[in-house]
């Protein structure tokens, strides 16, 4: 596994790391814009957008709040199709059931659409372990496998790859196919692994994809790509497992309907991808292709704790990526300094969730509540409050450094007694403001040098809000 | 096991110790069977037109053709457009099945393999609201036909245009094969932007998606 997947303890480290690596910079910067123009512009086309936001926030708090009923019914309907529903507790408990399945089908090589199901619980490690080969075959996900990174978006997983980095990898792993020379511009990269990737969608004995939703009614799953390498992993290889979580089950295909007019607008700004397929167990009497075996393994992982508590909401995301594009601190750092698969504000509220606050602790903190992430989520998820909840909870775990306790112990002890802390607000508010009276700033303050070493501390006015608008009702103005 | 345990640790969550009772399961399974559309996007454009503008602003190419019999001047003018040989695999279904393709012209009813160029489809139905063709498997309709070729020509009746996705699943509904195995939604061509966050396409599926509208 690579370094960055290994701890979620050294954001501080990583981000200075990210800011000061160019080619990230540059790659980020690029993206930043067309994820957010384009989402802007295909909502401002969609008069109906904030009603289909509600209608799909009540069918997953509709299915939520009947979770158990609608497992089952869609765990009925698979099984009506041929196909076998396996459920997973923990990520141990999902890679042994798909090793399990791969075995029995004596399976040598995977073909691998993306989900970040198997992302979460690192099935690739376990198929390495097992000698199974696998191939990731979103362009995406195949360019991070080459490089043996993880994904930094979770739908654009390799956006902090350069163009030039990508003719490299090709040109250094492509060598065992033949192929000789290095393909420079997009149209040959993309050439070149659709020709690679082509055969390892023909030769794989299993396909393994994610699920954009899975449809209780008809006990199908759905994929949504661009690429169509979803669906040529779903159709081709002989046995089929799809990976999902819980939370991904919705009643009807009428519900889905909702969810992909917000989904691909939320995402890239897209009214539909490209290829938005449902699949309904193996091939029947008569079907001229389609896989013998058709297996969903769901996955808890902690979806039915967050069920119970006050993180319930998190269970609504459809894991768009509008947070991760219209975040501040995702844009300045990229997705690996989150040290888990999933990063930005979604990521900084799963990982601590998941893998534990004490084992993420900064994520929730790197966060300057400016609230767009809720603004955009198409779900409309509190994400501020739900980072606000976990440094809550990390307080009370006593994880938060002592001198911040100490600090916030301090000011919650003034801000609760108005007078106290009016004059004690008062009293700093003179003795800085005259003794930054001929600069304005501070380039140096005592306590606060975590401030002072990016910029300056602007000097206070010298009189307090409170005491100026005392002053000015006296005056009767 | 971890399907007891799941669900029990849902239903504590969900602060019940059992299964549903029977009438909250009725209600739910009245909910799910009176399937109404949540929010339908409105608009006022003619359903065809609608059709083939979205389609070509997704990147594909279309022609309107009087009957079915068009369909072979289309794919045979399609085929040398694209300097592509006169060889393809079609779907076995009418009006398919029936078409004179003449001499020289090979038309293969089978599942496609890796490095055939060019596959024909009939749509079960198209959504002129996004310009998406809906194509569902069945004997004689391969899913490999969608997403294999380098291009894809899709024929569809004037009268399966519909004007949104939520008028496709009660068509599907009736179908004796409720749910189909495969129900592919194709809005334009295959297409990747992982590379600089730009369009290419043909990424893995077709290069090109070129509709055939049938009047009928």
């Amino acid at each position: 596994m690579s370094v960055v997947a290994e701890s979620t303890r050294a954001f501080a480290r990583r981000s200075r790391k990210a800011l000061l690596d160019g080619d990230l910079q540059a790659a980020l910067k690029r993206a930043r814009g067309g994820f957010v123009d384009h989402r802007r512009s295909a909502i401002e086309a969609l008069p109906e957008f904030e009603r289909l936001r509600d209608a799909a926030n009540e069918i997953r708090e509709h299915t939520l709040s009947h979770l158990d009923y609608y497992l089952e019914l869609f765990e009925r309907n698979v099984a009506a199709n041929g196909g076998t529903v396996h459920w997973a507790s923990t990520p141990a408990d999902l890679n042994r059931i798909v090793l399990d399945i791969c075995r029995s089908a004596g399976a040598k090589l995977v073909a691998k659409g993306k989900s970040m199901v198997s992302e979460e619980v690192d099935l690739h490690v376990a198929l390495k372990e097992a000698g199974i080969e696998r191939m990731e075959t979103d362009l995406g996900e195949y360019i991070i496998q080459l490089a043996d990174e993880p994904p930094s978006h979770i739908i654009a997983p390799a956006v902090h790859k350069t163009r030039e980095q990508i003719t490299e990898l090709f040109h250094r792993h492509h060598a065992r196919y033949g192929i000789e020379g290095r393909a420079e511009d997009r149209e040959a990269i993309v050439a070149e692994a659709r020709r690679v990737l082509r055969k390892a969608f023909l030769d794989a004995d299993v396909g393994i994809t994610g699920a954009n939703f899975l449809i209780a009614e008809t006990g199908s799953n759905i994929i949504v790509t661009n690429e169509g390498n979803g669906d040529l992993s779903s159709c081709l290889p002989k046995v089929h497992i799809v990976t999902a979580g819980i939370e991904k089950v919705i009643p009807t295909l009428e519900d889905l309907s909702v969810f992909l007019r917000l989904l691909g607008r939320s995402a890239t700004g897209q009214e539909m991808s490209a290829y938005s397929t449902l699949y309904s167990g193996p091939a029947r009497e008569g079907d001229d292709d389609g896989p013998r075996e058709y297996h969903v393994v769901l996955l808890d992982n902690g979806r039915s704790t967050m069920l119970g508590n006050e993180f319930r909401e998190m269970l609504r995301c459809i894991r768009c990526g509008a947070c991760l594009n219209h975040c501040p601190v995702y844009s300045s750092i990229g997705g690996h300094a989150y040290g888990w698969v999933y990063s930005g504000p979604m990521g900084a509220v799963l990982t601590p969730l998941v893998k534990g606050i004490d084992a993420a602790f900064d994520l929730p903190n790197a966060c300057t509540l400016n609230g767009r992430c809720q603004e955009v989520c198409p779900m409309r998820i509190p994400l501020p409050s739900l980072l606000r909840r976990l440094r809550q909870r990390q307080l009370e775990a006593r994880f938060t450094p002592r001198g911040q306790r100490f600090m916030l112990a301090a000011w919650s002890y003034a801000a609760a007694r108005p007078r106290f802390y009016r004059l004690l607000t008062g009293a700093a508010g003179r003795v800085l403001g005259r003794l930054g009276r001929r600069k304005g700033r501070f380039s140096w303050l005592p306590l606060a040098r975590g401030w002072t070493r990016g910029r300056d501390f602007p000097a206070p006015q010298g009189a307090t809000f409170m005491s100026q608008w005392a002053k000015a009702r006296r005056n009767g103005s | 096991m971890s399907r007891e345990r799941i669900l029990a640790d849902i239903r504590r969550a969900l602060r019940r110790r059992e299964a549903l009772d029977p009438n909250v399961v009725r209600s739910l399974s009245a909910r799910d069977a009176a399937v109404t559309p949540h929010v339908l996007p409105a608009y006022d454009e003619d359903l065809v037109a609608r059709l083939v503008r979205k389609h070509e602003a997704l990147h594909g190419s279309a022609v309107r053709v009087a009957n079915a019999g068009g369909i072979v001047n289309a794919v045979i003018e399609y085929l040398r457009a694209h300097d592509l040989p006169e060889r393809f695999v079609s779907a076995a279904l009418a009006p398919l099945t029936e078409l004179p393709w003449g001499d020289g012209v090979a038309c293969e009813f089978r599942p496609a393999r890796g490095d055939d160029r060019l596959a024909v489809s009939v749509a079960d139905a198209a959504i002129a609201e996004t310009g998406t063709l809906v194509l569902v498997s069945a004997p004689g309709a391969p899913m490999s036909h969608n997403y294999l070729p380098e291009h894809h020509v899709v024929v569809v009746e004037s009268a399966r245009v519909v004007k949104w996705q939520e008028d496709v699943w009660p068509l599907l509904r009736q179908r004796p094969d409720f749910p189909p195995r495969g129900i592919a939604m194709i809005s334009g061509p295959s297409k990747t932007a992982d590379v600089e966050q730009t369009i290419e396409y043909g990424a893995h599926g077709p290069r090109n998606v070129h509709l055939v509208v049938v009047e009928s």
